[in-house]
């Protein structure tokens, strides 16, 4: 199994935004699906989570509403927004820029 | 631009609703848990964490602190009572004093578009007039293209219904008065141009809603009521509102229309004659053009008027205009010097409040030593308890300015409210009124809070617990900062003290000194004979005939009649290039002046009562002296260089009109006889009371002519009058200075307390070991010794300072008058022994076996 790898800065919101494409997820939801989606390496802290889907709100990207979970709980369910989903497109592009950038240099220096 | 307008909305709706969506953060987070089955660690900080992305958090901190301080705050509420209390005194004196100053001079004439409407006064290169006779103010409305209307006043008294004795305030004002000074009626209706401005409209008064309240308890009949004034009959139209700030701030009880005059004062030719200068002009002018313009404006009109009455105008005479802004006391230097010295004495008390607290404060900070250091232990930066400790200051700050502002209102109402002030203002507290109070209250807060936050909050833990041992011996660089707190109080204190000691010994020098002239039993009479129309010819002959009526009364011994009555409002004043730096106050008399007045001759002759010349001048010593050097003037030339009359006598120094006044001299002219027809005055000397023919006096102005009113007075009632405001200004910085003497009396007698009780110990051993009394109360008192003087030292600089500016107010005060000093001290000094004293005295009760076994 791999080593658990805590979140590279600025990529939680990425991901909390791709994850959330899928459809409304509740907090514990979301951190399961990134977990599961990176194969186990990556780890979200709820002291990151919470805060971050915070700043979400308050950007607009994300709203969120109470709803059931599947297991009949109370629970806060977010959903992506258009503007949620306008910035997700802007960050996985710039995501990929950079990315393709660092492989450039990673090759070729 | 958008996406930020609404994260901003959202953010303020997170602040309005933060209760609850915190609320709804912990069930989520509770939510999160129990799926994931174990605990998720501090959900607290967790929580806190989140919030912070809303951005509130330094209002959660605000609050937290508030509520801190407020809860520590609440345990002391001895503290908390003194401390608002001293900190209302400093702040309430400041307040009052500002609100005086922003109702006087800053707040903007409460009048329909102030901007357009300018003074007009009388100018020359010689001299300046605010009176412009009436039908001149016609002739500019009338002939001038740079205004769009004129207003006229004049202010004035007159008899209610027919009794001559029951004076009520009057102003006559012109028909478009109301509606330029944009007002509307309480009741009834005010003028009305169209109505009242015709010259055949019904004579028609409107009075005051105070006068209304007063006289006719608000009854609404009074409108529509025939009314007597000066015993004529008026319809009365309506009722101003009140306070009704109109041009001026006089408050007045009647207003009439100023072309009705000759209705109301029979025979009056106020509207006719061209040198009655009793009409104060206003302008409104025409949109876009400036001040200077309208000035230039007129200058083509009054040269043409100098023409046709060369007698009236002066060479060279112009309208001066002035924007009604600055028409207010506030071009005064005199005002401006008063002001100065008021505001420089109330934060000289505020900062004397502040030491006061601060030492206070430092105590406190100190018996709480240990919590700041326990608290410091835990974790708080020392920001924070500074942070922590500021905002108990900041608490009490703004209680005692609100307990202030609450006291500077009372404080200035009461000054106001005076009778011999009939102010018409508005007194709810302005805006920036507020604005200084709150500003007043961060200030005191800083000054009070600040020193003893910073060294309370240095302390460290592990010397915090030894505390206990090491108290004998407590900190040499916290008495230093103690020390010079009380030098401040004390030279606050003394500041205070000579300023109130010269205002009282200035007052009670012009009642016992001998003014060089006589007043105690003279009496005045003022028959106003211009109201009455009588003038010229029949003027003369009234004088002539009541002169020899009051001359005929057993009782009076003398009679006089002059231009301007001593001790009276206003006189001409001359600057002479051959005097420099005197100002010469201009007399006209006659033969019996000095007489009537005691005022001795020194050399040459008086007048006679048929003075040949009207070119002669008698002048006072002092006048003499700086001009000529000599007393041997008579026949010379005056003025020195540019003769233009002859010297024939000079007399004793006699200040009438600036009492006790430096660099002030008198020149006396003859009465010129032709001018008895206007403001001319009658002075009778009485042979014991002057109140025992006052009644004749006025009898025998009836008598010559049935319709004369005369007011008459006793000269002294002047002479009372000039001395009031003096008197009060004495005693309102007589109960200042005793605020401050409490103050710093109540700062030292804490401070001695409290060293006595930090030197428990000290005081044990030097006890046991056979000490004497005396040496003890010394070994304590020592320390004070130093900051007492140099408090003391600086305080009577300061106050010599305050003296010097407060004769540029109040020309009679001595600022190096001794006795001032030497009280000042002696007063101080006795306080602040008694103050040390009777703490100190607490010492010799110690019990040295207690002392030693008290940790």
């Amino acid at each position: 199994m791999p080593k658990e790898q805590d979140m590279p800065q600025g990529a939680l919101a990425l991901l909390v935004l791709r994850v959330l494409q899928g459809g409304a997820l509740h907090g514990y939801a979301i951190a399961q699906r990134i977990h599961q989606l990176s194969s186990d390496v990556l780890q979200v802290e709820e002291g990151s989570l919470y805060p971050a889907l915070q700043k979400m709100l308050l950007k607009g990207w994300v709203s969120a509403e109470w709803g059931i979970s599947d297991t009949n709980r109370k629970v806060r369910l977010y959903s992506l927004t258009k503007l949620g989903k306008k910035q997700l497109a802007d960050e996985v592009r710039s995501y990929e820029a950079v990315t393709l950038a660092i492989q450039t240099i990673l090759r070729e220096a | 631009m958008w996406s930020f307008l609404a994260e901003t909305a959202r953010r303020i709706s997170y602040l309005l609703n933060r209760r609850k969506l915190d609320a709804q953060l912990a069930d989520e987070m509770a939510a999160h848990a129990e799926m994931r089955g174990s605990a998720i660690g501090n959900t607290l900080r967790l929580r806190e964490e989140s919030r912070d992305a809303w951005g509130w958090l330094w209002l959660d901190r605000v609050q937290q602190d508030a509520r801190y301080a407020f809860r520590t705050l609440r345990k002391s509420p001895g503290f908390v009572a003194t401390s608002v209390f001293i900190l209302a005194l400093g702040i309430g004196v400041n307040l009052a004093l500002f609100q005086l100053f922003d109702l006087v001079a800053l707040r903007p004439v409460r009048v329909r578009d102030a901007a357009t409407l300018v003074q007009f006064t009388r100018a020359s290169p010689v001299m300046s007039s605010d009176g412009i006779s009436y039908p001149a103010t016609q002739f500019y409305k009338t002939h001038n293209n740079v205004l769009t209307t004129v207003v006229t006043t004049m202010g004035g008294d007159a008899a209610w219904q027919d009794d001559a004795s029951d004076r009520v305030r009057v102003r006559y004002v012109s028909a478009n008065y109301f509606t330029e000074v944009g007002y509307h009626a309480l009741a009834g209706r005010l003028f009305v141009e169209s109505v009242d401005g015709r010259a055949d409209a019904a004579p028609v008064a409107i009075v005051s809603d105070k006068f209304w309240q007063k006289r006719f308890a608000n009854t609404p009949e009074l409108i529509g009521q025939t009314v007597r004034i000066n015993d004529r009959p008026a319809v009365v139209i309506g009722v101003t509102p009140e306070p009704f700030p109109g041009l001026k701030l006089d408050s007045f009880d009647v207003y009439l229309l100023i072309h009705q005059t000759p209705h109301f004062n029979v025979g009056s030719d106020l509207l006719t004659n061209w040198s009655t200068n009793s009409t104060t002009m206003y302008g409104r002018m025409r949109p876009g053009l400036s001040v200077q313009a309208v000035k230039d404006g007129f200058r083509p009109q009054v040269t043409e008027l100098a023409k046709i009455y060369p007698d009236v105008f002066h060479k060279d005479e112009y309208l001066n205009v002035s924007p009604l802004e600055s028409s207010n006391a506030q071009r005064d230097p005199e005002f401006q010097q008063a002001i100065l010295l008021g505001f420089a004495l109330t934060a000289l008390m505020l900062i004397a409040a502040c030491a006061n607290l601060s030492n206070l404060n430092l105590s406190r900070a100190q018996a709480r030593h240990r919590e700041l250091a326990i608290r410091a232990s835990l974790g708080a930066g020392r920001w924070r308890v500074v942070r922590q400790l500021m905002t108990e200051s900041l608490l009490i700050g703004l209680a005692g300015a609100a307990l202030g502002l609450v006291v500077g209102q009372a404080a200035m109402k009461a000054v106001l409210r005076n009778e011999n002030m009939p102010i018409n203002i508005d007194m709810a507290p302005s805006i920036a009124t507020i604005l200084v109070t709150v500003a007043l209250a961060i200030v005191a807060s800083v000054l009070v809070g600040l020193l003893p936050a910073m060294r309370a909050s240095r302390g460290d833990l592990a010397g915090a617990m030894k505390e206990a041992a090491t108290q004998a011996t407590s900190g040499a660089k916290a008495s230093r900062f103690r020390y010079a707190l009380i030098g401040t109080q004390i030279a606050a204190c003394t500041v205070f003290l000579i300023v109130a000691f010269s205002l009282t010994r200035n007052v009670q020098r012009l009642l016992t000194e001998h003014p060089g002239f006589d007043y105690g039993s003279v009496a005045v009479a003022e028959p106003s004979l211009q109201r009455y129309g009588l003038k010229g010819a029949a003027a003369r002959d009234y004088w002539n005939r009541f002169t020899a009526l009051v001359k005929a009364h057993p009782e009076v011994t003398a009679v006089s009649l002059v231009e301007n009555a001593p001790l009276g409002r206003r006189t001409g004043t001359s600057d002479y290039n051959d005097a420099p730096g005197l100002r010469v106050y201009h007399h006209s008399i006659d033969e019996s002046f000095f007489q009537v007045m005691r005022i001795p001759l020194i050399t040459g002759r008086t007048f006679t009562s048929n003075e040949p010349s009207k070119d002669v001048v008698i002048i006072s010593q002092a006048l003499a002296r700086r001009m000529y050097d000599s007393l041997d003037v008579v026949g010379r030339g005056f003025p020195k260089s540019k003769r233009d009359s002859t010297i024939v006598g000079v007399v004793a120094d006699a200040h009438t009109f600036r009492l006790h006044g430096t660099d002030v001299a008198e020149i006396y002219h003859t009465l010129d006889p032709e001018s008895k027809g206007e403001g001319v005055v009658l002075l009778a000397r009485s042979r014991a009371r002057p109140e025992n023919i006052l009644l004749a006096l006025r009898q025998a102005a009836r008598t010559v002519d049935s319709r004369v009113l005369a007011a008459v007075r006793p000269m002294r009632a002047d002479f009372e009058r000039r001395l009031d405001p003096l008197r009060m200004i004495a005693a309102v910085s007589a109960s200042l200075s005793g605020i401050a003497l409490l103050l710093a009396s109540a700062g030292l007698f804490g401070l001695i307390a409290y060293t006595v009780g930090q030197r428990t110990k000290e005081i044990g051993i030097r006890m046991a070991v056979g000490a004497e009394a005396r040496s003890i109360i010394a070994t304590l008192c020592n320390g004070f010794r130093w900051p007492i003087i140099s408090g003391l030292v600086i305080g009577l600089g300061l106050g010599w300072a305050a003296a010097t500016m407060l004769r540029g107010v109040i020309g009679s005060v001595r600022p190096a008058d001794p006795i001032v000093y030497l009280a000042a001290v002696g007063v101080l000094s006795t306080v602040a022994v008694v103050a040390a004293i009777l703490p100190a005295r607490k010492a010799l009760r110690i019990n040295p076996v207690v002392a030693l076994r008290n940790d």
